[in-house]
């Protein structure tokens, strides 16, 4: 049983004469995600289609679909309809893509061609200390986050303010950033950061809760 | 405790679903059909089904105000609307009424009462409306009509054409309350020299600056007096889903046009050249709409009025019959507003025809039913065609017509059924 209702909600304001009457939807949670595999676009597909639309636009595609289709449809979402990603990172996406979900898929097991490896964007700062700016940057979260408005996902203020009175905040930050998920925050899923270290997610976290004292 | 008691009633309610289902099966048995096809499509209901091409796997989800139905994208929600339903009644009931969105900046909460209308543009007098002034303004009307997604049937085509997946359920038939368009369009005095009026609506790109999701039609046809602006279906509210609290009608045109909680009116001085009407939803113009395989069209127009299609809705590929005993055969036909003139039915693949029944006729732009007999003479496979004609004498071609976007898929349906 999803835990799917209507809410009419019915609020009586002193400053109208009559109750205000919204309808009120909760849309039931995201479930689908990519197929993982070694690919080095499994993760920027995460970090960047996944923002816009749920993985269904693209597993629900034909299994014939020649890499042209994906191109040219990697190309629309940046071009046309503005999402994000560097150019450089258009290849990458598109070879995952062609080779996970469409003519060039092999049956069975994924075997990544890693002889040609593009190089990609670094997922992690690799030079130490890790800041929590450049994880920020290097992992696009300001794509879906703000400090303070809603995006895509919730104002870091607000994630301040909800674990506000919890101990164990910054353990729990951290281990959403690292497997994302849905249903807290509503409906939209967000993609598991696995790819960051425990440390970093931990820097991510921290920086994520100091947002509530400004 | 709001919660937990709706909780409750979708529960109930899943339940009566389900004994409707079993009662279902039970006549199935005792009529002309019967078999397999039943019980799987009962198996089914419980959380997927798969749908008859390559990769057709897919989840049945209950969204807010629906019943289960096909899920092809959780975000923006598209819906389909499972085959099964159309052989319940002409009227698609609102909670099994497919959905499509392009963006996923969807409105959840919506508060009619600060709901907000606006007409700009090229007009003497801008508007900005409430509901209620909108159920003022003039007699409420009521309109039979179907709603059909451009690109419905599109993942039957072979070889498969990229894009929305779908098979026949991305179309609807309801009674839609509201008023005619020109009523508002008169009120703000439409100014010499306009040429067409955009609509848009309050979903929005997630981010960035993709183009908002915005429609035109020419203005004799914003004035024609049949396109409307509801608030009900089937004589109730707008599903949140399909367009509360007001959506446009556009009774013979593919449902790209028909925009959902419809916010803003702007009458132009010039051709629309947003991206939804100047890149996308565009086919081949010519007569056909149509292309040989393999080529670009050399010119192309805006999508607009829907072809003529019809379907067998009360047998499925597979389903049995009783070989030498009578078996009536139903479906749905309908096109774009000419209405429906005729049906012809063929039992053995096209080699004799026999005119349908035609049922009840609710309007020239909604479902028609109809109905067929035909004795089984022997036993095995027997395959059923049905081709509706319109009262401007188009109708539907044997093999599908192509365009680059598999948009318009109007073929003749085939249905596979075993006598025994």
């Amino acid at each position: 049983m999803r835990d799917i209702f209507v809410r009419i909600v019915l609020a009586v304001s002193t400053l109208a004469p009559y109750s205000a009457i919204a309808l009120d939807i909760q849309l039931p949670p995201e479930t689908a995600v990519f197929k993982p595999n070694e690919l080095p676009g499994y993760i920027l597909a995460q970090r960047n289609c996944t923002i816009c639309h749920s993985v269904h636009y693209i597993q629900s595609q034909p299994p014939s679909s020649p890499r042209g289709y994906w191109e040219a449809t990697v190309k629309k979402m940046k071009v046309t309809f503005g999402a994000k990603f560097a150019d450089e990172d258009i290849p990458v996406i598109v070879d995952y893509l062609a080779k996970t979900y469409g003519a060039e898929r092999s049956v069975g097991t994924t075997k990544p061609n890693t002889a040609d490896k593009p190089a990609i964007v670094a997922l992690t700062a690799t030079s130490a200390p890790a800041d929590a700016k450049a994880l920020l940057a290097a992992n696009n979260c300001m794509a879906c986050h703000a400090i303070d408005k809603k995006i895509v996902g919730p104002a870091f203020r607000d994630v301040a303010a909800k674990y506000a009175s919890n101990t164990k905040a910054a353990a729990l930050v951290a281990r959403n950033i690292r497997d994302g998920g849905s249903g807290k925050w509503g409906a939209v899923l967000m993609p598991s950061f696995r790819q960051l270290s425990e440390a970093e997610a931990d820097i991510l976290a921290h920086y994520v809760l100091s947002q509530g004292d400004l | 405790m709001v919660e937990s008691t709706l909780v409750l009633a979708a529960s109930a309610l899943q339940r009566r679903a389900f004994l409707k289902l079993l009662r279902q099966v039970g006549t199935l048995g005792a009529a002309s059909a019967f078999g397999s096809t039943a019980l799987a499509a009962l198996a089914g209901e419980s959380g997927s089904v798969t749908l008859p091409f390559e990769n057709g796997e897919r989840e049945l989800v209950a969204y807010p105000q629906k019943r289960p139905l096909i899920l092809l994208t959780a975000r923006p929600p598209q819906l389909e609307t499972p085959f099964s339903v159309f052989k319940e009644g002409v009227i698609t009931p609102n909670d099994a009424f497919f959905v499509r969105y392009h963006w996923s900046d969807i409105p959840t909460s919506i508060d009619a009462l600060s709901y907000r209308l606006r007409i700009g543009g090229n007009v003497n007098t801008p508007l900005d409306l409430s509901l209620a002034d909108l159920k003022q303004m003039a007699d409420a009307v009521d309109l039979v009509a179907v709603n059909q997604c451009s690109g419905n049937s599109r993942a039957h085509f072979t070889p498969r054409i990229n894009g929305g997946q779908l098979s026949n359920g991305a179309m609807g038939n309801a009674r839609w309350t509201g008023i005619p368009l020109r009523k508002v369009l008169e009120k703000a005095g439409v100014k010499a020299g306009s040429v067409q009026v955009a609509f848009n609506g309050l979903d929005a790109p997630p981010v960035g600056d993709g183009p908002d999701f915005i429609k035109a039609l020419n203005i004799d046809h914003a004035l024609d007096g049949e396109v409307m602006l509801a608030w009900q279906m089937n004589g109730a509210d707008l599903p949140l889903l399909n367009g509360y609290p007001l959506r446009l009608i556009v009774p013979g045109y593919y449902g790209t046009y028909w925009v959902k909680h419809l916010s803003d009116i702007t009458v132009t001085d010039k051709v629309f050249d947003g991206f939804w009407m100047s890149k996308a939803y565009r086919i081949p113009d010519n007569q056909c709409a149509c292309i040989e395989p393999e080529k670009e069209p050399v010119k192309t127009t805006p999508i607009n009025r829907m072809n003529v299609r019809s379907f067998v809705t009360s047998l499925t590929d597979g389903m049995y019959v009783w070989n030498g005993r009578p078996a009536t055969v139903r479906g749905i036909a309908f096109d774009g507003g000419y209405g429906v003139a005729e049906i012809a039915f063929s039992a053995d693949g096209g080699k004799n025809w026999q005119t349908a029944q035609l049922g009840k006729d609710l309007g020239k732009y909604s479902f028609r039913e109809w109905s067929a007999t035909f004795t089984p003479k022997h036993s095995g496979k027997h395959e059923l065609l049905v081709r509706a004609v319109n009262r401007i004498g188009q109708s539907q071609p044997l093999s599908p017509l192509l365009n680059p976007d598999g948009y318009m898929r109007n073929v003749v349906e085939s249905t596979h059924v075993v006598a025994v």
